[in-house]
């Protein structure tokens, strides 16, 4: 017995009225354990009760489905295994058994044992005795559970579908549309019952038929096509992009049927797309030109026609009010009668609409549409109305331009005869424009400012009589000024730039004052790179093998500190003194002629100065000797003056002498003082302390400082008995100090006394005596022993000079 | 401080007649014999004709530089062996003044002790 032969049972439930027939007693017997067998292995609940109800037999497939063992259910009412709520479905059950009707296939709901819900179909025949009276039923029972469970997926699948916002539709092979969700239908425009059996290409633009080929001829080869964009055309005509994703549908054979279309209405992420390369273009366009007409229409050809059919830009002055910058239209008679418009009716400053409302609050306006009655409200006269209405604005955003939160002008998108109108995302994309134009045109401006600031600066440096350079590490000249080029013997700054560093030190000869070679390390903006403060020197330089042409600069070079601060530039000022040295060296030459003049004269008087002593001498004239014998102390003043200034010019032209040798340092100071004891009766010269030091010096220059600086400490210590010599050494230095307890030198001298020229000079107390210039010789003499010298003293309580000479390593290794 | 009794004399040639004229006047109170002459060609051929115990010059002549005359002196067998005493206001022509081959060099303005001294040394050693 099978499930497909529901009749089997009901033949056999027949079968008992002739069990009484004794010649087929066994043979019956044996067909009726057949039928059992059958019965209770049959995969279909089998059931029989009573017209009252009673459940009669019960196989083991009822036992499965229903959990009763049949000990449990024969006997028992039917109701066992129905739902109380369904017990009504029983009354027309019975009612139709009674009157020997069969039901069949009916699907109802029963209770197992443990109380859970199964779905199952019935078929319920009645069954009778001999005498063909209908004593009770048989029910056979199918669990229909997992199909119902199929066709609910089914149901829920389809609502799936059509509550998915993505437009999913199916085709045959020939592109016939056989479903269509509700998407589809929001998306197209088609309802499901007018687009079911209609060609595909119904969907695409016309330009776009051969689209529809390309795919089928993918999905017959049962190829998916991935997602592409493209666009689709709505049952109004209009064009709508997508993004689709079309699929085979195979059947149970494998065999491609058709093709599901899954598509997506992608304007929004198109629209975006454009907003964002607008907003990239803008930025390109904003960036390539500093000039702000430039810039304001490169943005007008951006913006129109895709934002806006007018595009105007007015700018915030310094005085506040609004001034037409840019106005842009295709048409330009427009543009003239638009301009026209603003000329004769300014923007009013105090209105609260229009351009002059978003330039005072930094908001927004926006109108959606603009009304005939917005105009008459905004106008002030007929004349101006009409010239509005001459220009049929549609609708209109007016933004501001902002920079770092400030209103720097007014930006004016306005759609006119493409009827167009702006909406909330318009908006927002307005005022994103409103402020990159904003802050580019701010930018423009400051870079502007720097510019002229820079240029203003340029023509001030350019005009100054000092070369200026301006140095990175790395000795590259960042920038010079045209009396630096000049001064270098370029013609330009630009000749100069291209030359730098290298190309001068090849083409000059760099001396010090001198007329040493200077290396490149010891140029004063070098060592200013290696640390020193600020170096100032006197340099010579001339081009190489043009000796004549030589010229000399006073170079200054000062560092330029950076945020950490290390050196990040130097300046360096050189200001030529050429003028001032040629000066000074004619200065020089005379001093130097005029003293070997002078030496010829002096000679003569001296040996006149001696007949003549030796004649009064002879005649005893005493009073005549004593004025001849201060006629020689001048002229022995005159001969060491004479020599101081020769000293000097030939300092200046670096024609001194030096002859160097190793000296015994306090030897030579003894020397010196037993000299000037000799010749002083007023002091008492007192030596402290010795050196044993020996020291590389010229022994008749140092011994002319030490006169020098002796004679100075008589000379300013009239009132004074003694002189105290000190000397002691460190361990790199011999000094000697000589202390008087004269008038001593206010603190304001102690640099400049040993200038050339320099007096101590007092309004209130005498001047100083003397030239000045015994100590600038000393000093440089010292200098030029690599040594130090220097003064301590107070006014009035005297004053100690102190001359300090390198130790010869000799004696630092002792 | 007395001449010998064959003396000799000095011959003294400078530009500067002051100067000629002190040291003349100086030197003859000393006790020398003194000739003077201002020309430089001319104190040459002085020399030649009669050659002087001492010549005394300066280094400047005029038209005529003292280190070239005294060249020539030296150059010449008859007067090669004249003391020479330069005077000059350049103390650093001294070295070249005794390459030219003087015997001693008196910078301006001198002492007027060291010049006699000078003076006596040479005059005293010739003779």
């Amino acid at each position: 017995m099978t499930p497909d032969s529901p009749h089997a049972p009901d033949r056999w439930l027949n079968w008992p009225k002739q069990l009484t027939d004794r010649f087929f007693h066994k043979r019956v017997e044996e067909e009726l354990g057949i039928y059992e067998a059958i019965i209770a292995s049959s995969d279909d609940a089998i059931i029989s009760k009573t017209l009252e109800g009673i459940i009669t037999s019960w196989n083991q497939a009822a036992e499965r489905l229903f959990g009763y063992s049949a000990q449990e259910a024969v006997g028992q009412p039917i109701m066992l295994i129905i739902p109380p709520e369904l017990y009504h479905e029983e009354d027309g059950i019975l009612c139709n058994l009674r009157q020997g009707r069969r039901i069949e296939h009916f699907e109802t709901t029963r209770v197992r044992k443990d109380g859970t819900r199964i779905a199952v179909s019935l078929s319920i025949s009645p069954v009778r005795d001999r005498s063909g009276t209908i004593i009770g039923a048989a029910k056979i029972a199918r669990d229909i559970t997992e199909r119902r469970r199929e066709i609910e997926e089914r149901v829920r699948l389809a609502a799936l579908v059509d509550s998915a916002d993505v437009s999913i539709f199916s085709k045959t092979r020939d592109g016939v549309i056989t479903s269509w969700n509700k998407a589809a239908e929001q998306m197209y425009g088609y309802a499901a019952q007018e687009i079911i059996g209609q060609p595909v290409t119904l969907l695409f633009p016309p330009d776009r038929q051969e689209e529809f080929l390309a795919i089928m001829e993918q999905i017959l080869r049962g190829e998916r096509v991935q997602l592409f964009e493209t666009v689709r055309r709505r049952k109004d005509g209009t064009l709508v992009p997508v993004s689709v994703l079309v699929s085979p549908i195979y059947d149970e054979q494998g065999q491609v049927i058709g093709a599901s279309d899954i598509a997506h209405d992608i304007t929004e992420r198109k629209r975006v797309e454009e907003q964002e390369s607008l907003l990239a273009e803008l930025s390109l366009g904003l960036v390539a030109t500093l000039d702000p007409p430039e810039m304001l229409n490169r943005v007008a050809s951006l913006l129109i026609p895709r934002l806006a059919d007018w595009f105007a830009v007015d700018l915030l002055n310094a005085a506040g009010s609004l001034e037409l910058c840019t106005l842009v239209h295709t048409d330009p008679e427009k543009v003239h009668w638009a301009r026209k418009q603003r000329a004769q009716f300014p923007p009013d400053r105090n209105v609260s609409s229009g351009i002059a409302q978003v330039a005072r609050t930094g908001q927004v306006q926006w109108y959606p549409d603009v009304p005939d009655d917005l105009l008459v409200a905004h106008v002030s006269s007929e004349e101006e109305l009409a010239l509005l209405r001459r220009m049929g604005y549609s609708s209109a955003i007016l933004a501001p331009l902002l920079a770092q939160g400030k209103t720097i002008g007014v930006m004016s998108l306005v759609f006119a005869e493409s009827g167009r109108t702006y909406d909330r995302r318009h908006l927002a994309l307005a005022e994103e424009v409103g402020r990159r134009v904003g802050l580019a045109l701010e930018h423009a401006q400051l870079h502007h400012d720097v510019q002229q600031s820079r240029d203003q600066l340029n023509i001030i440096l350019h005009g100054v009589a000092d070369g200026i350079l301006l140095y990175a590490p790395e000795n590259q000249i960042l920038y010079a000024n045209e009396t630096a080029a000049h001064m270098m013997g370029f013609s330009s700054v630009q000749q100069l730039l291209e030359a730098q560093q290298s190309h001068l030190l090849a083409k000059y000869d760099i001396l010090d004052e001198q007329g040493q070679p200077i290396p490149p390390t010891s140029l004063t903006h070098s060592r200013v790179f290696a640390g020193e403060r600020e170096v100032q020197m006197v340099m010579r330089y001339r081009e190489k093998g043009r000796e004549e042409a030589e010229r000399w600069s006073l170079v200054t070079s000062r560092p330029v500190m950076g945020l950490h601060g290390a050196v990040v530039l130097v300046v360096t000022i050189i200001h030529d003194i050429t003028e001032r040295m040629q000066v000074e060296q004619r200065k020089d030459a005379f001093i130097s002629m005029a003293s070997h003049e002078l030496k010829t004269p002096v000679t003569s008087l001296k040996g006149f100065t001696a007949i003549l002593q030796r004649r009064l001498s002879k005649q005893g004239d005493e009073q005549g000797l004593s004025y001849l014998a201060r006629m020689d102390a001048q002229l022995k003043k005159l001969t060491s003056l004479i020599s101081e200034l020769l000293d000097i010019s030939r300092m200046q032209s670096g024609q001194l002498p030096f002859r160097l040798e190793h000296c015994d340092f306090d030897a030579l100071i003894e020397e010196v003082v037993d000299t000037m004891q000799a010749a002083t009766t007023t002091h008492q010269i007192r030596m402290e302390g010795q050196t044993g030091a020996r020291v590389s010096a010229d022994p008749e220059r140092l011994t002319q400082v030490l006169l020098n600086v002796l004679t100075n400490a008589i000379k300013y210590s009239p009132e004074a008995q003694e002189i105290v010599i000190r000397r002691w050494f460190n361990h790199e230095q011999a000094v000697v100090s000589v202390q008087d307890f004269g008038i001593g030198i206010d603190q304001v001298h102690h640099e400049r006394i040993f200038e050339r020229f320099y007096q101590v000079g007092d309004t209130v107390e005498k001047t100083y005596p003397g030239l000045g210039i015994g100590l600038y010789i000393s000093h440089e003499i010292v200098t030029r022993h690599h040594g130090r010298m220097w003064v301590e003293s107070r006014k009035g309580e005297g004053s100690t000079f102190f001359i300090a000479l390198p130790l010869l390593a000799e004696r630092t290794s002792v | 401080m007395k001449p010998p009794t064959d003396p000799g004399d000095i011959l003294i040639i400078d530009d500067d007649p002051d100067i000629l004229l002190m040291l003349q006047v100086l030197l003859q109170e000393e006790g020398y014999r003194v000739r003077i002459t201002e020309s430089g060609s001319q104190g040459e051929r002085l020399c030649q004709e009669d050659p002087p115990a001492l010549l005394i010059l300066d280094l400047l002549l005029s038209g005529e530089d003292g280190r070239h005359v005294v060249q020539r002196l030296k150059q010449s067998r008859q007067t090669r062996q004249i003391p020479v005493v330069m005077m000059s206001a350049h103390p650093s022509a001294e070295h070249s003044a005794r390459e030219a081959g003087v015997n001693a060099f008196l910078a301006k303005p001198f002492e007027i002790d060291q010049l006699l001294e000078v003076v006596h040394t040479l005059f005293h050693q010739e003779a």
